[in-house]
This record gives structure tokens, sequence and C-alpha cells, in this order.
């Protein structure tokens, strides 16, 4: 008796919750819903070895350029960039990289762009594109950041030229970091 | 990049390297398994296992690595995928008390003890015991580097917290210890441990025990923390899944409390700074470090030796898994003994220990592979340790640090500066005796308590 009155009240909350999005978690960033331009994407990426710790990040895609324009772009910062294999074109990203850490013994860096799977372009239909050998503008998004900087620059990909929704994968497992955070998709489109 | 390639992982890790091949959008790699374990089995059985079959497949394991490296592609090998989870309900259905502890316990929402229902009520009266927002996102975890991470918010950990049966003042030590993302249960077929240190004025208002039984089941808050760790690495963290997430051949009962105490900060001896204040927080801040190994031995033992060297006598001897780093936690009785022998600062006591502990020979030469090839080539002074035979000791520190800030080795820990060597000390206990505890610990990190107030 005791029970059935006590029935109503019980509204149990679900652990495992945890597998579903949080409204505030990286924006629910998926491959089936890369962040749009300008979208500032929070995650998280882990820093340490065995024992890593948490550090936030946020990465926003601030500009894309493809086709001529990109290659226009290539050729002014490095005259002899060599045209994109046949079928493909230049797809630029200007990637804005917020590092921050938690505390202050949060101090380890990250390496921004020294790891060629750091970010990686994919068709539309989830494929990767073959890495192609091409220097980004200046700025690069390329070097070693303290918790608490922010880096923005260029990031360079070659595309199908058919392909209108390319998107780019921001891998967590690379630039020092330890742990396998979640992977971040952005649209390389407007 | 180009290179046919066939993982070949064993058996009891497919569950992982699924997941992690998934991750990479590549869900059809090739992978070749064969049976588990194969460390430190014979080696005659591990040809068989080359020999034999995949035994997830049937196939013959070489064929089957054949085949991977040589045949093409198909469409269905290059297909990508990645890992999508389904939104799950907010609040289970209701039913009887009974009927849900049961479905608690048989989901493996609990550590196997008694727990508190999380009903809306109890959750919302825990979230008054932070100021942060309920979907606030506190942290990541999983059971192991390679694996899936799961995200929490507030709201999760308080969940977690009133199913301990912790109050709401705990809670901001609790979303502390969260927001490092480190699992308690963590999945290695080793049986990690954990311990979580709580310095700063949060151990008085919230009643921590820092006097005698410390270590011991003698406070709600001692106990509670502790045991949420666990509860938030299983439920929040994905981990502590026998057979899947934790393969821990033993485990572990420390796990149950991860060792959660106070320091005791009044009982330090003049100089010897808290563990927080070491580690860069100010000492007015509340704070929690965290600390991972394997084994933790309570050393009690009357000596007519001074304690220092007793200490210096159980690390130079002491063996678990994890050989190079040491977290000391002496009784205030025992930390006054050692500061009276000259160690003004823990810094200094450590750096004894550290540059006068050797390592007993059949330990270092079943580590120091290189050294015992130069040994046996008459090399020195290499040739001279291993004629002293394994039970002498080998005149080299495991305590020192040897590489640069993220350490260099499996077990190596992180302080964030450049501490020249991987022992710990804290102080806690009632003074009722002069014994102290050590175990195989290194310095995981530290969080900031009052970040989550």
């Amino acid at each position: 008796m005791k029970n059935r009155m006590v029935l109503p009240m019980l509204g149990l909350l679900l652990l495992l919750a945890a597998l579903s999005p949080s409204p505030v978690i990286a924006q629910e960033n998926s491959s089936a819903h890369p962040a749009a331009l300008n979208t500032r994407v929070r995650s998280m990426i882990e820093l340490g070895s065995v024992y890593t710790n948490i550090y936030d990040i946020a990465i926003t895609v601030v500009e894309t350029v493809r086709g001529p324009a990109a290659m226009d772009r290539l050729k002014a910062a490095y005259p002899d960039t060599k045209t994109p294999p046949p079928g493909f074109e230049y797809a630029l990203a200007r990637v804005k990289f917020e590092f921050k850490g938690r505390y202050v013994s949060d101090t380890i860096p990250f390496d921004l762009g020294s790891d060629p799977l750091q970010w990686v372009a994919l068709s539309s239909e989830l494929t990767e594109y073959p890495r192609v050998s091409v220097q980004a503008p200046k700025p690069a998004l390329a070097g070693r950041i303290k918790p608490g900087d922010s880096l923005e620059g260029w990031v360079a990909f070659a595309v199908s030229a058919k392909d209108s929704k390319p998107v780019m994968v921001f891998d967590p497992d690379t630039g020092g970091a330890t742990g396998r955070g979640r992977t971040l998709f952005f649209k390389l489109y407007q | 990049m180009g290179v046919p390639t066939v993982p070949l992982i064993t058996a009891r890790f497919k569950e992982l390297v699924t997941t992690i091949s998934y991750k990479k959008g590549i869900p059809n790699m090739r992978i070749t398994y064969t049976p588990h374990p194969i460390t430190d089995r014979p080696r005659d059985l591990c040809d068989k296992y080359v020999q034999g079959a995949d035994p997830n497949t049937g196939q013959p394991l070489l064929e089957e690595i054949y085949g991977g490296l040589t045949r093409p592609l198909s469409t269905e090998d290059a297909a990508p995928g990645f890992l999508k989870r389904d939104p799950r309900t907010r609040l289970l259905p209701s039913d009887t008390p009974e009927n849900l502890l049961a479905y608690f316990h048989q989901q493996g929402f609990t550590d196997g003890n008694a727990i508190i229902l999380p009903t809306e009520r109890k959750v919302e009266e825990m979230l008054k015991g932070t100021s942060r927002q309920p979907d606030e996102w506190v942290g990541q975890m999983r059971p192991s580097p390679p694996h899936e991470a799961w995200y929490y918010t507030v709201e999760m950990v308080a969940v977690n917290a009133v199913m301990v049966g912790a109050k709401p003042e705990y809670f901001p030590v609790i979303l502390a210890i969260a927001s490092k993302g480190l699992t308690s249960m963590f999945s290695s077929t080793s049986s990690f441990a954990r311990m979580v240190v709580v310095n700063g004025p949060v151990v008085k208002e919230i009643g921590m025990n820092t006097s005698i039984g410390a270590l011991g089941p003698n406070n709600q808050a001692n106990s509670c923390i502790g045991r949420c760790w666990t509860l938030i690495s299983k439920n929040l963290g994905g981990s502590g899944k026998p057979g899947e997430t934790y393969l821990g051949s033993q485990g572990n009962q420390l796990n149950y409390n991860n060792l959660c105490c106070p320091e005791t900060e009044d009982g330090l001896p003049a100089g010897w700074e808290p563990l927080h204040v070491q580690k860069g927080f100010k000492k007015t801040e509340s704070v929690v470090s965290l600390f991972s190994g394997w084994s933790f031995n309570d050393i009690a033992w009357y000596s007519p030796l001074p304690q220092h060297e007793v200490i210096r006598g159980w690390l130079e001897h002491f063996f678990s898994f994890g050989t190079t780093q040491a977290t000391l936690v002496l009784d205030p009785l025992v930390a006054a003994d050692v500061a009276a022998k000259g160690y003004p600062t823990k810094e200094a006591f450590a750096k004894y220990l550290a540059e006068n502990t050797g390592t007993p020979g059949w330990l270092y030469w079943s580590q120091n592979t290189e050294a015992l090839k130069q040994a046996q080539a008459g090399v020195e002074p290499y040739a001279g340790w291993l004629k002293q035979g394994p039970g002498a000791v080998v005149p080299v520190s495991r305590y020192l640090r040897r590489a640069g800030p993220r350490g260099g080795g499996f077990i190596a820990s992180l302080t964030g500066k450049d501490d020249p060597t991987t022992i710990e000390v804290v102080v806690t206990g009632g003074g009722t005796n002069t014994f102290w505890s050590g175990g195989d610990f290194g310095y995981a990190g530290s969080a900031s308590v009052d970040q989550w107030r």
C-alpha cells in the first residue's frame, strides 16, 4: 500500500542519458550534422600520458573558399602551387581554434597542423579524399599553442569539383592529445 | 597511407577495436584476432595461436591475414561509417522502489551496494549544491584512451551523487572529480586503482575525516565522494562492464571508494606544503587531486631505524605493477619524525628517497633488457651488477623522472611542472600510531572545487 502511494512520485532520471548529446555539447555535431560556417563548436581534447586531463576547445570555420578563388589565393601565397589532380579543385577553410586548460595545473601545449590526419576532407558521402601536397595560405593553422591561446589560420584540401557539400573533420587524437575524443565535422561549403 | 594493413588483435579487445574502427570512419576494416591472452604466455602456446584459427571467424589466422593484405577492397570494405547513438529518455517509467532498485542493479548502474534511488526531487536537491546549470557540460570520460568518450552534464553527475547518498554540500567536490574525465575503472587487464585526495577549506566545511580512520569507512563525506567517482565512471564514463569495458582480471577492491581522503593540513610539519599548493593552487582554494596506481600497503611495523630509512627500504623493494612511481600516505606523527630528520619539505624527502633507492636485481634485469645484454657482454658497470646476483640491489633509482613534462613511459605521471621525482607525499591520519601507507600511485591531476560551487 505504501509503495503504491510512493509510485506516482517516482520519476527517475535515466542514468545512461549520457549517451545522448547534451544541448550544449558540441552543438550535436556529427557526420549527419556537420557544423555550418561561423558556428562555434565546443568540444574537449585530452592531453597527457595515460593520466590525461581534459582541455576545452572551440572550433569555428570562419571562411571557406573553393575552386578558382582558392587557386588564386594559393598562387598569390605560393606561385609554384600545382594545379589539383584532374577532377579536383582546392577547398580552403579559415579556422579559428581556441584552446583552454581547466585548472592552473593544466599546462600542456597542443600542436596544430603537424599531423596530416588532424584536418581531413571527406566527400558528401563521408569518404575520405586523398590528401594532396599543398601549402595552405598564410596564416596557416599551424603551430604549438598554450592553454588560453587561440589561433586562426587556413587549412587546404583538394575535393572533387562535382562535390558541392564536402565536409572537414577534426580528429582529436592528434597534436599531442592522447585521448580520443569526439571527431568533429564541419561544412566546407556555405 | 595506401599500404595494405591488417591489425592483429587479441580477441578480448574486439569490442574496443570495433569502436575505434567506427570512430575512424572505417567500420569494415580488416582485422584478425588471436585468442587472449598472449602476454606472458608460453611461446609454444602463442605459436599454436598463430598456426590456428581466428576465434571470431574460424578462418586460419595466417590465411586470413594474407587475404586481408592482398584481396582488393570491395565496395562494402570501403564503405564509411561513424558511431551513432540513439538519444535516450531522461526519465525511467515509474515503478515500485523495489523493482527500480532491482533494475538499477541488473543494469550495472551500481557498485553492488545499496543505493538511493535518484528521483527528480532528490536530484533537484543535489543541484542546489552548485551554481552551475543542470545542462552544463562537465566533462568526457572513457574506459581507456582508445575507447569512445561519453559526455556528461551537471545533472547527470547529480544523479550519481544522489545514488551514493551524498549531501548537496559534497556536490562541488564530486563535480570537480568528474571534470577531470578520468575513469576510476580503467579498462586494463591489470586492475587499476585510483585515489582522490581533498585539500583546502572544503574539507572542514563538509566535515571530512582528517583524523583517526581517515582512510576507513568512518565518514559520510569521505565515503560518498570516493564511491561516487566509481558510479560516475560506470554510468557516465562507459566503464566497469566486466568482459567488455572492464578487463581487470581480478579486479581491485580499492575501486569501491578510491582511497578517498582529505589531507590533514593541520598536521603538516612546518614547511611542508599541502598537496594542492605543491600542484600550483592557492592554499585558500579547495582542490581535489587524483592519483592512479594498482596497490596500496599499510606499513604496520615498528623499527629501531628512523622512519625515513624504513620508508626508503620499503620503497627500494616494493614491487607491484607500477614500478616507477609511488605515493606515500604518512600519519602526521610519521611526517613530523621525517621532517625532524632534516627534510624541510615534502619535495626534499621525495628527492632523498628517489636518489637513495636502488632496484632489486631481478626486477632491474627483467625490465632493462638492453642493460642485461651489455652486462652479459661484459660491459661495466652492468657486468659488475649482474655478478652480484638477482637478489642484490642495482644502484639505479626507479623514482627519478627521466623524461620531459609529458613523462616518458607508460606509467609516468604528470605534475604540470618540472618535478624531478615520481614520488608524492600526502599526510593524513589521527596520530594514534607511527604507521604509514604507500603504494604505486602516480599523480594524475588536480581540479579546483571552487569552480564548481
